[in-house]
């Protein structure tokens, strides 16, 4: 399996003043395609960290950040907005949507960033919103909005899906079929990296990363992952 | 607890607080500035009039008679004080000083003597000037009962061969004490006066020769005192000298037509309200009233609108905070208090600096004003009331911005204060749906727009915001290009000759083709004017009328619109067949074309009647125009021009002396010297219009910087969330500059027809026979403006923009909502 994303002695460290704190600590990590990981972790132990130094969103303190052959560590502002933009697709835990467009308008705004985008409405049909695609966020539920938010970076067909907390804000019943929906997307190539406290949702990745004080204290690899439509909490 | 978190909050976010504070400081300082010198003014105004016993009344009478005959009426009941006195025009000389003069339509320039050109040093050089002087007696021994004089320099007059000369003609021709000034009779003997003193009168605050010429020069128009038995000695060969006005002051109103019932018929009765100087003084100071209030009151009322955009957005945002509160127990009230604290603390904050430095600028205000306009005595008013009413006004406004969002903060209850924002809910926009195409424009600009039907409320206020700055702008351009094009309108399109003679009584056709052979003259136009008064229904009204030649356009009413064919239509066989009234006269006395006025002519009291003819649009002069030679025939003159005009292309100095030097000549004006100067205080008038410009400016600066900002802060997480997606951040820079030159393109349009209305109504209201101006906005008004206020809107824009550069997607991007 090759690696999608190779990080090599990436840490990350937040200086406020005097005092520095060591959000991640000096690490190896690479991503396979096609593989879901899921990040676990105590509160504080630099799972979204991790995530927005792979996403783009934040420069790694030191190592290098390798993304289809590209060091995104070394990119400008300019270039890591390309990159979040050609390559990413985040869910975040409160939907993030634009309370302005509809559904489909949403997933509409990211497939005019992309050069070749998929069809909106066909993405959002296969979210199951096909019938909602005229509401707006306020007129969805939590469960919806989070979908139209996974149509949104499925739209751009990216290489990486990025989700925190997708299921923070949702019950069991809609959690579960926002994490099939992620599944689905690994199954169709896709790297797909899921950050949660949560360990049942652990149950259904591939990989399973445990951090704590921004170290990998473990890095295990499920052989026969649980469909995510079987688990419970 | 409470107190340290408003102080934290300030802090945090000082230039929202200052912003507001600011919009309160302009108000205030605007409102108590002008309304604290309003008041002196006005109290100055009624100080002059009482020391000086201004009259109530004026009654022209009708020729000339002995004082004895004319007294007694003045013995009704209801008359207070009363002076009988002789009123004429005579020609005059005066050694003038020849140093350029500071002085222009009715202002002393003096005042603001650094921006025009130096005066030369050394010693004074002195000409004869001819001039006419308006000549009023005093009573030889003890001053004037009513309309008594404010001795200047010297002594008050006490022998027949003094003579007391109004401060402004003493000033332009630099006379002094112990000068002399000769008066010339109609028959031609002259005399020398001494000057005993340089005096103010409150008839002459504002000096006018005429109802129809309310901005003389004081190089050809000036007013001068002398004793009774002076002018008896030089007038009237050592007899008594008789009298043709009576003014008096009364404590009944109704004394005034007392007194004109017991006099000769024919006598005119004049009000305190419509003697020349007053009125030009009261519309000034009305107008200026007008705008003491009516601009502070936009000002504050965006400051008003400014805090409630900012408190209900903090109300807004920390819905959770109060909710904790309010579980910890913290009552309705407290809450209510906290929120109205911050809006009370910008009101009370902006209404104090306001106030105090309304104070000093309103003390220097009334100085420059009384400085110009030569206000004799000078009496200036506690200002308690307006600092009172500045405070309150201050207090009002953080009231009335705070009480909104506060009372929605203390009615939050704390279990929905809690739980998801019900607010921020997307939805379709009425225009969309009004203009389905809307619908498929790229998501970005859909963004943009949509935002914009948001929170309407918030976008309202930035388009009145930026309205209410406009308009401020605009309405003294306006105003500022209506003058303009008014003066520009008469004294070079109507007025067009650069040297006006006046003849007594009046120069045969000779002279004029004498004058058109003299070296460096151009052209002539010999016009007569007989002075006349209009009788309308109700009232009577005193002008002259014009005799012109068609085809001779010295001074030309065609831009007034009346051409040649309409002036020739005025001659009947046998004289007048019909006239022409000055625009504003058909306007004040609700004439209009074909109707009969009846027209006496003063010089015989002769009755005419006209037929009215058509309207002549002149900003200044309400005169009645006529074909030159059937006004003549129709009042029996002989065949003499009481007016001559010139063209120069020579030395026009030397010709002007020529004239004066002429028999029969009363002055000469140097009309092309007044037309420089006029153009000149113009183009300085403009260099003022930057301070407008600067209020409007700053006031734009503050509200769209406040309402850009809060709706950036509003809007962080979409923002930062599209920034995430990939949007470039020039992207949505644009589009978050876009909404704000779309609201302010809104706004620079309402502002631009509100101003338009604003310097129409004030133009209206000044609006009499007195000026007459139409509302011109000059194209450029338009650009500059445009221009300056887009500017404003980028600037205000940008700490907007710099925050939004500097967000942090990490950040931002977690938060549960903004
Ligand atoms: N912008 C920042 N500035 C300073 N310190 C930060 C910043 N962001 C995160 N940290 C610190 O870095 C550490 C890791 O934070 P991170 O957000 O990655 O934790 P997390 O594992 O996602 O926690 P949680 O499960 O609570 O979301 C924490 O100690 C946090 O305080
Ligand atoms: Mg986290």
């Amino acid at each position: 399996m090759s690696a999608v994303v190779r990080m090599v002695g990436m840490s990350k460290t937040y200086r406020m003043g005097e005092v520095e704190v060591k959000a991640l600590k000096p690490m190896d990590l690479e991503l396979g395609e096609g593989e879901v990981t899921v990040v676990v972790g105590p509160s504080g132990s630099g799972k979204t960290t991790l995530l927005n130094l792979i996403g783009g969103l934040d420069r790694p303190t030191e190592g290098t950040i390798t993304v289809a052959g590209v060091e995104i560590n070394r990119l400008d502002n300019g270039g890591l907005t390309a990159y979040r933009r050609e390559k990413v697709g985040f869910i975040f835990q409160f939907f993030n949507l634009i309370p302005s467009l509809t559904a489909l308008e949403n997933v509409e705004f990211v497939a005019g960033l992309v050069k070749e985008p998929l069809d909106p409405r066909q993405v959002l049909e296969a979210v199951g919103l096909g019938d909602r695609a005229d509401h707006f966020p306020a007129e969805l539920s939590g469960g919806e909005q989070q979908r139209v938010a996974i149509a949104r970076a499925l739209v751009k067909d990216p290489l990486l899906l990025l989700a925190d907390e997708p299921t923070g804000a949702l019950d069991v019943d809609t959690g579960v079929r926002v994490l099939a929906l992620l599944r689905e997307a690994a199954q169709r190539g896709k790297s797909v990296v899921i950050v949660t406290h949560n360990s049942a949702v652990a149950k259904m990745g591939d990989r399973i990363i445990r951090l704590r004080d921004g170290e990998v204290i473990s890095d295990e690899r499920i052989e026969s992952p649980v469909d995510p439509l079987e688990i419970r909490w | 607890m409470l107190w340290l978190k408003l102080r934290r909050e300030i802090i945090r976010s000082p230039w929202q607080f200052t912003a507001a504070v600011l919009i309160m400081v302009l108000g205030i300082v605007m409102f108590s500035a002008s309304y604290m010198s309003y008041l002196n003014l006005n109290e100055s105004y009624q100080y002059s009039y009482e020391v000086l016993h201004f009259a109530d009344y004026w009654i022209s009478l009708p020729g000339l008679f002995p004082r004895d005959a004319v007294t007694d009426a003045l013995e009704a009941e209801g008359v207070e004080r009363g002076e009988a006195r002789l009123v004429l025009s005579l020609p005059a000389e005066v050694m003038s000083s020849t140093r350029p003069k500071a002085y222009l339509l009715g202002v002393d320039l003096s005042v603001i003597e650094e921006y025009l050109p130096r005066r030369e040093e050394g010693p004074v050089r002195r000409e004869p000037k001819r001039l006419e002087l308006r000549i009023l007696s005093v009573p030889d021994w003890g001053r004037p009962e009513v309309n008594d004089l404010l001795v200047v320099r010297g002594e008050y007059a006490s022998s027949p061969d003094e003579i007391m000369l109004e401060y402004r003609v003493a000033d332009y021709h630099e006379l002094e004490v112990g000068d002399e000034v000769t008066l010339f009779a109609p028959d031609g003997r002259e005399r020398a006066f001494k000057i005993a003193a340089v005096v103010r009168s409150p008839e002459f605050i504002w000096v006018a020769r005429s109802r129809q010429d309310i901005f003389p020069s004081p190089d050809t128009f000036g007013v001068a005192f002398v004793p009774e038995s002076g002018l008896a000695e030089f007038l009237f060969a050592g007899g008594e000298m008789p009298v043709n006005e009576l003014v008096f002051t009364v404590s009944d109103p109704a004394a005034g037509e007392a007194v004109l019932d017991a006099l000769p018929k024919g006598a005119t009765l004049t009000e305190r309200a419509h003697q020349v100087s007053h009125e030009v003084l009261q519309l000034d100071l009305d107008g200026y009233r007008q705008l003491a209030i009516f601009f502070p009151a936009l000002f504050l009322g965006v400051g008003a609108m400014v805090l409630y955009v900012l408190q209900a957005r903090t109300v807004h945002a920390q819905r959770w905070v109060i909710g904790t509160m309010r579980a910890m127990g913290y009552s309705r009230g407290a809450i209510m208090v906290h929120y109205l604290a911050y809006a009370l603390l910008a009101g009370l904050l902006g209404s104090a600096i306001g106030a105090i430095t309304g104070l000093l600028v309103s003390r220097w205000i009334t100085e420059l004003y009384v400085a110009i306009i030569g206000i004799p005595l000078v009496r200036t008013v506690p200002q308690y009331g307006v600092l009172a009413a500045a405070m309150a006004f201050g207090l009002i406004t953080g009231a009335l911005g705070g009480i909104i969002p506060a009372r929605a903060a203390a009615s939050l209850l704390p279990a929905e204060a809690m739980r998801e924002s019900p607010a921020a809910a997307g939805k379709r926009p009425w225009l969309e749906r009004v203009f389905p195409p809307l619908a498929r424009l790229r998501a970005l600009a859909k963004v943009g727009y949509r935002d914009l039907f948001r929170n309407p409320r918030r976008s309202l206020y930035s388009v009145l915001g930026v309205a209410v700055a406009t308009s401020l702008i605009l309405v003294s351009s306006v105003l500022l290009d209506s003058v303009d094009w008014a003066m520009r309108h008469q004294f070079e399109d109507i007025e067009r000759y650069d040297v006006m003679a006046s003849f007594y009584p009046g120069a045969p056709p000779e002279v004029l083709d004498e004058l058109a052979d003299e070296e460096g003259v151009r052209a002539v136009q010999g016009v007569v004017e007989v002075p006349v008064e209009l009788h309308f229904a109700e009232e009577v009204y005193t002008t002259a009328l014009r005799g012109l030649e068609p085809g001779e356009h010295l001074y030309d009413l065609r831009p007034a619109g009346i051409d040649d064919a309409d002036l020739e239509a005025t001659a009947g066989s046998s004289g007048l067949r019909g006239i022409v009234l000055a625009a504003s006269l058909g306007q004040r006395f609700g004439v209009s074309q074909g109707d009969i006025v009846e027209v006496e002519s003063l010089l015989d009291h002769s009755v005419r009647r006209f037929e009215v003819l058509g309207f002549a649009e002149v900003p200044l002069g309400a005169l009645v125009f006529g074909e030159r030679d059937a006004v003549a025939r129709s009042f029996d003159l002989p065949e003499l021009y009481t007016t001559v005009f010139l063209t120069v292309d020579g030395d026009r100095e030397r010709l002007i002396k020529d004239l004066e030097s002429r028999p029969g000549v009363v002055s000469v004006l140097d009309q092309a010297n007044l037309r420089d100067t006029v153009r000149q205080l113009l183009r300085m008038a403009y260099a003022f219009i930057g301070v407008m410009l600067l209020l409007g400016g700053l006031l734009a600066l503050a509200v769209v910087f406040t309402t850009t900002m809060v709706s950036i802060l509003e809007r962080e997480r979409e923002l930062a969330t599209m920034r995430i997606l990939g949007t470039p951040s020039r992207a949505v820079a644009w589009m978050v500059s876009l909404q704000g030159l779309v609201l302010g393109a809104v706004g620079l349009f309402l502002g631009a027809v509100l101003g338009q209305v604003l310097a129409s109504v004030a133009l209206g209201m000044w609006g009499s026979d007195l000026f007459d101006f139409q509302v011109v906005t000059y194209p450029r008004t338009y650009v500059v403006t445009g221009l300056g206020m887009l500017g404003i809107l980028l600037l205000s824009g940008m700490p907007a923009l710099r925050r939004l550069a500097g967000l942090n997607l990490a950040e931002v991007a977690k938060r549960r909502e903004d």
